[in-house]
């Protein structure tokens, strides 16, 4: 089973990602900031992350680049799912590392078919 | 009116009696009578008189015309020469000194007291004058503007204590220079525009102009205002400069903190955006599982909030065009350049992707 970590500092994105992709047969794990997230990494491998970027104290960027340096965890799929529009530097300076990103507020299904074509190109 | 006093210099003891009589006919005060230049110049310090009628020829060392030039020096006394003597030389010599009058012996009655009458009207007007005169003077220096008469040489016919200090030279070394020879040439060139333009057109200009001068940028307000005499003839350019550069630099740094401060508006918005949109998230999120009757209403708000914030994401965006305006138009010195990076957000090629 295709498992998602859902990464973000607001319990109910966690729960409400959870259910959408419960809905839409997937598994998921979810850490409620960057250093969970990086905890939970080193014993589980999922097959794509969720990641916020305004969080504190380690914002998702951090996150992203920390995830990226870890051989373990290098390999795996990162879209960024924000309520914040990325800037065009972030853009070009994180660029290679995540996939794709959304803006916040997204659909189940735009969610869906996101991951299903990230994970069918890997 | 007043009785006049009147010193009376006169070596003829005989000459001097019967002009005693003559003013005093004509009501007038004798105050004293001196027979030398020496005793005149005392007793004009001493009885402070009117008006004082000198012989030229006196006997001592002195004689009437050097009295009259230390008397008319120190005490400001109009005096009225009186002589036997009328050769050209003479004549010459004493009006040299500057008299209010000049009467050949011997002398008629109607002829002495119409020239006391000229004299004293002459020499009230003359007080008057150099009243007015101080006056503006004391004005001129003391203002806190520059103020300079340029002649039509360029060179600086006069300077108040405020353009001196401007100059930051002696008066001395300011009076009948060219301009050039006291400002950098390009200032000079400025300054000659101006000049030139109000003379061909006769009209004052009023400027804002940039100098820069010993090292420093300074703005000045010039007022150059063109002056003529009666004829034509002699013209000069007086410029009145009000030093704005403390103004300018304000209104400078104020344009630069209000850039900075949009920055930083703007950046708010940005974490305010991101704070929005994770209830937004969730109101959508549940609406759309819960599938329940009010599910269209509630998406089509809750796209309207999401356009608002887009638009404040937008805002952030058109920011940075206006700033970039903003840097461009007041950019005079490198200063704001290092200071715009610095201004905080990540990043010079600032772009926000509207998704």
């Amino acid at each position: 089973m295709t498992t998602i970590l859902i990464v973000d500092d607001n319990p109910d994105i966690c729960e409400l990602f959870t259910t959408f992709l419960t809905l839409a047969g997937f598994s998921t794990l979810s850490a409620p900031g960057g250093e969970e997230c990086l905890e939970l990494l080193k014993k589980n491998h999922p097959d794509l992350i969720l990641l916020d970027i305004m969080m504190e104290p380690m914002d998702g960027w951090q996150t992203l680049t920390l995830i990226k340096n870890h051989p373990e965890s290098k390999d795996i799929p990162v879209m960024m799912v924000t309520g914040k529009a990325i800037m065009d530097s972030e853009q070009q300076k994180y660029s290679g590392k995540f996939e794709i990103y959304l803006m916040k507020p997204v659909t189940p299904t735009q969610l869906k078919e996101t991951i299903e074509d990230i994970l069918k190109s890997q | 009116m007043e009785k006049k006093k009147i010193l009376v210099v006169e070596d003829e003891f005989v000459t001097a009696a019967a002009l005693r009589l003559c003013l005093e006919g004509m009501g007038c005060a004798v105050v004293g009578t001196a027979d030398t230049g020496e005793r005149a110049v005392k007793a004009a310090a001493e009885y402070k008189p009117d008006l004082i009628l000198m012989d030229i020829i006196l006997k001592g060392e002195m004689s009437g015309i050097t009295a009259a030039d230390i008397i008319r020096h120190q005490y400001d006394i109009p005096i009225i020469y009186f002589t036997g003597q009328s050769d050209e030389a003479t004549i010459n010599r004493a009006l040299e000194s500057e008299p209010f009058g000049y009467i050949v012996k011997p002398f008629e009655e109607k002829n002495l007291k119409s020239s006391i009458m000229m004299a004293l009207y002459k020499h009230s007007i003359d007080l008057k004058l150099k009243a007015s005169e101080e006056r503006y003077r004391t004005i001129a220096e003391l203002s806190d503007d520059g103020i300079f008469i340029i002649a039509n040489d360029y060179s600086v016919a006069y300077a108040n204590g405020s353009a001196v200090r401007i100059l930051n030279r002696k008066p001395t070394e300011i009076i009948d220079k060219s301009l050039n020879d006291l400002v950098p040439e390009e200032m000079f060139r400025q300054i000659r525009t101006v000049i030139d333009e109000v003379h061909a057109t006769n009209k004052s200009k009023q400027i804002r102009q940039e100098y820069r001068f010993g090292g420093c940028q300074l703005w000045f307000d010039t007022a150059a205002i063109p002056l003529t005499t009666a004829d034509d003839s002699i013209w000069q350019v007086m410029m009145i400069i009000h030093d704005i550069t403390d103004q300018v630099m304000l209104e400078e740094k104020m344009a630069r903190e209000g850039i900075t401060q949009l920055e930083k508006n703007m950046e708010q918005f940005q974490y305010l955006n991101d704070q929005i949109r994770n209830p937004l998230q969730v109101i959508t999120g549940l609406t759309m599982l819960e599938k329940g009757p009010y599910q269209e209403k509630i998406l089509e708000q809750a796209a309207m909030i999401d356009n608002l914030v887009s638009k404040l994401d937008m805002g952030w965006y058109n920011s940075e065009k206006v700033r970039n305006f903003l840097l461009r138009h007041y950019r005079h010195d490198g200063k704001i350049d290092n200071e715009a990076e610095t201004l905080g957000v990540p990043g010079q090629n600032r772009e926000v992707m509207i998704p």
